[in-house]
């Protein structure tokens, strides 16, 4: 594969933080070579696995914090 | 209300004028991915509900005494604010892991799930297991990259700002969280082959 970009600026791509330029760079070597399109989609996959990834707090917290709310009074400037 | 169309702005300025069910919606807009960054700092699940009450409560400290200037920029304030408590925290503590949640149940319990077949919330349930798995195991500076880009929605330049560091180092620790996860998923998913392979 012959590329002039660096696995920070593949990087920067995955997270939607590259160039015009350099995305279109990249999508021409993922068209052209699949080991790197291969490996391109897999690190996409992780990070959309990532971006889901989420957890809960319990009811007793959220509802705690919305006790404190309503008892809490606005100060007058 | 309709909270669908509300930017968090108006829920905001509702909430100022002493509305508390627009302070409602925006707490349950914003609590799983505000809790996700607190629990993947700290790794405790008892310290993490702590933290996110003393953040929101914060909040609404700040907010009541008219010291919050919003410019429509309230997650990344409160999760700022999540975020500066946890790393305190974690700093103050360097405590191991513990995961379970207050009734002593497992933390996946308290996984959002939105599929409705058993086997889709299977699936999922395996998937964050081992990923949160994996990404309490990351080194912490690796993870606290990740942290910021993926649940903080910051830039790799805004990272490299917060944590003093250049960017390119930034990026590195990035790389590097992501070839660890990914190295242990594919050894995950080898023994989970073999497992299949040998019933």
């Amino acid at each position: 594969m012959t590329s002039n970009f660096t696995t920070y600026d593949v990087l920067k791509y995955i997270y939607n933080e590259a160039s015009s330029k350099l995305r279109s760079q990249i999508k021409m070597v993922r068209n052209r070579d699949n080991s790197f399109n291969e490996e391109m989609l897999k690190s996409e996959s992780l990070s959309l696995k990532l971006d889901y990834l989420r957890f809960q707090p319990s009811i007793r917290s959220i509802g705690k914090i919305l006790a404190v709310s309503k008892k809490q009074k606005f100060e007058s400037n | 209300m309709k909270n669908v169309e509300m930017s968090d702005s108006h829920l905001l300025s509702h909430y100022a004028k002493g509305d508390e069910q627009a302070f409602s919606i925006l707490l349950n807009r914003h609590k799983d991915r505000v809790y996700t960054t607190i629990y993947l700092i700290v790794k405790d699940s008892y310290l993490a509900e702590d933290i996110l009450q003393e953040a929101f409560i914060k909040a609404i400290t700040m907010i009541k005494s008219s010291r919050y200037n919003d410019e429509g920029k309230f997650l990344p304030w409160i999760l700022r604010i999540a975020h500066n408590m946890a790393i305190d925290q974690f700093r103050k503590t360097k405590r191991s892991p513990l995961i379970v949640t207050e009734d002593g149940s497992n933390i996946f319990n308290t996984l959002a799930f939105s599929e409705t077949s058993t086997e889709d919330i299977q699936i999922k349930q395996d998937t964050h297991e081992l990923l949160k798995t994996h990404i309490e195991g990351l080194p912490d500076l690796q993870r606290e990259v990740l942290v910021m880009r993926h649940y903080m929605q910051m830039s790799f330049q805004e990272i490299a700002v917060a944590t003093n560091v250049s960017i390119n180092t930034a990026l590195g620790r990035m790389r590097y969280a992501l070839i660890n996860l990914r190295k242990k998923w594919r050894q995950n998913t080898n023994t989970y082959d073999l497992k299949l392979h040998n019933l």
